[in-house]
């Protein structure tokens, strides 16, 4: 079956976008027309350019280009997006997986600890940390990762109440199989189809997130070229010098939105299969 | 070799609210070795209820369990998953009962697995695919690739793995269309008399199981209303429901 026929042509358009950012973000050495200012190697003779020939999307307060600091912030935004659901899905899956299959106390134990964790809203909590363990692309990732795997254990608890009650399951305890080898060969296959569209939804927020504490100043610092943060950066110079603040800012909107529609095509893909 | 007295089953509905029926109420049955007994009634009988206490999916309420001398209700843990080796299980539906993502070779090597078994997997699992009438090149395909009658072969099969003393039987043809229900039936005879198993058979349909069972246990609303040799059941059943089940089947649409 074809890519086309299976995502739909949204998803497969959106799963392009990731794929061009995913590939300008690693080869950013090379896309990036001026890779050393990319970096953060200031230009000041040519600040404040307008987009033209030379900088397609204009130069920023110091003179860099914006299209190399948009194409090396995708490098962060990406691995930050990735790794926050990453962790998330560490931390969230193996606590629900115990929680659903044994019951009881696990069960109450674990599902009253996300409690807690999803009474908070979820930036603020973020925030909270990220101000407590101080700025940087990792404290970044871990901020918003303790708020967010309450979600997955959740999730993955849903899956497995369901699934421990298959008929080949409790086959599978009637047999005599110990719980970790149901658990890792019955059920954990079975869950992590549903859990790797939600993931696959969540990247977008997570970047959104992650993009939010950077433009607050809690996340990636100054000169490393990140999305949030360069939209704060450009926000004292708008509407003047549009292109400062609006670059990164369609990045991360078309990134996120691209995250999304796929997560959705590959969740209707998994409806049909089933 | 299986005793069972006084069994009762309540589920728990609510924390505040009044305790529910009894599914199982006060239900004794003794299975001798090498023997068949059918548990027959209709839907809401209890008779899975009975079965999924026996084989502890459901929390027994008071009664007790003996399998082979053991009191089989006091296992917890590692001691009840050796005693599960000894009883082999084939449920209704074989294609809910077999693993969707594994071939038949993995779903029947999974008991041995689990059992720690120093076999050639593979050569065992052939051995019992022939034993149940399947050629070995099912090994390698999938449970959805088969008929309802192979796939039911194929749970047989992985039943019997770890010959077990005793198998459990939960309507095993009653996912499957008349002509095949007789193959199956005739395999579990064949396999009854080769290897002298004691078996434990439900079903709602008495004809199915008169074939195959030597004794008879009737259930209604939770209770055995009738139980002894088959023939005596079948030929004089002393109950208006027993003969009412009888009928099932000779003219099934009354008005």
């Amino acid at each position: 079956m074809s890519l086309v026929k299976r995502l739909g042509l949204p998803g497969t358009l959106c799963l392009c976008v990731v794929v061009v950012f995913a590939l300008a973000a690693m080869l950013a050495p090379f896309v990036a027309p001026y890779a050393a200012q990319g970096i953060g190697t200031p230009n000041i003779s040519a600040k404040f350019q307008p987009p033209s020939a030379a900088y397609w999307l204009g130069t920023d307060h110091l003179g860099r280009d914006m299209l190399s600091r948009v194409i090396y912030g995708a490098r962060v935004s990406m691995t930050t997006g990735v790794l926050i659901v990453a962790v998330s899905l560490l931390i969230g899956l193996p606590v629900g997986l115990l929680a659903g299959y044994f019951g009881g106390w696990a069960d109450e134990g674990f599902m009253r600890i996300t409690d807690i964790f999803l009474a908070f809203p979820a930036l603020l909590l973020a925030v909270l940390m990220a101000a407590a363990l101080g700025a940087g692309m990792l404290n970044c990732i871990i901020s918003v990762a303790v708020t967010w795997w309450p979600w997955y254990a959740r999730l993955a608890r849903a899956e497995v109440l369901v699934l421990r009650n298959q008929p080949y399951v409790e086959a599978a305890r009637l047999m005599g199989v110990s719980p970790p080898r149901i658990l890792l060969r019955h059920i954990l296959p079975a869950a992590l189809r549903p859990l790797g569209v939600q993931a696959a939804l969540d990247v977008g927020p997570a970047l959104l997130t992650a993009s939010a504490l950077s433009f607050l100043g809690l996340g990636v610092l100054p000169p490393t070229a990140d999305w949030g943060q360069m939209v704060d950066a450009g926000r004292p110079f708008f509407p003047a010098r549009w292109w400062y603040a609006v670059s990164p800012g369609v990045a991360i909107f078309l990134l996120a939105l691209a995250f999304s529609v796929l997560g959705d095509a590959l969740r209707a893909t998994g409806r049909r299969d089933a | 070799m299986l005793e069972v007295r006084d069994l009762v089953v309540r589920y728990r509905r609510g924390f505040l609210s009044a305790p529910g029926l009894a599914a199982v109420n006060s239900v004794s049955l003794t299975l001798p070795l090498g023997h068949t007994l059918g548990i027959v009634g209709e839907s809401g009988s209890g008779k899975s209820s009975l079965l999924r206490a026996i084989l502890r999916l459901v929390p027994v309420t008071s009664g007790a369990i003996r399998l082979n001398g053991q009191d089989f209700l006091s296992l917890k843990g590692p001691s009840l998953r050796v005693a599960r080796h000894g009883i082999g299980v084939v449920a209704q539906n074989p294609f809910l009962s077999l693993s969707p993502r594994l071939t038949i070779a993995e779903i029947l090597a999974e008991p041995m697995q689990a059992a720690g078994l120093a076999v050639n997997h593979r050569a065992r699992a052939a051995s019992l695919l022939a034993q149940c009438g399947l050629p070995a090149e099912f090994l390698t395909r999938r449970a959805r690739e088969l008929s309802g009658g192979q796939a039911q072969r194929v749970a047989i099969a992985r039943a019997l793995t770890l010959s077990p003393s005793l198998l459990v039987l939960d309507e095993p043809t009653s996912a499957l269309d008349v002509s095949v229900q007789a193959q199956i039936l005739n395999l579990l005879q064949d396999l009854k008399q080769d290897l002298g198993l004691s078996m434990l058979f439900v079903t709602h349909n008495l004809k199915v199981v008169a074939h195959i069972s030597d004794s008879l246990l009737v259930m209604q609303r939770g209770e055995v209303v009738e139980s002894g040799p088959t023939d005596q059941v079948m030929q004089a059943p002393t109950k208006a429901y027993t003969q009412e089940l009888m009928g099932f089947g000779r003219h099934a649409l009354r008005p």
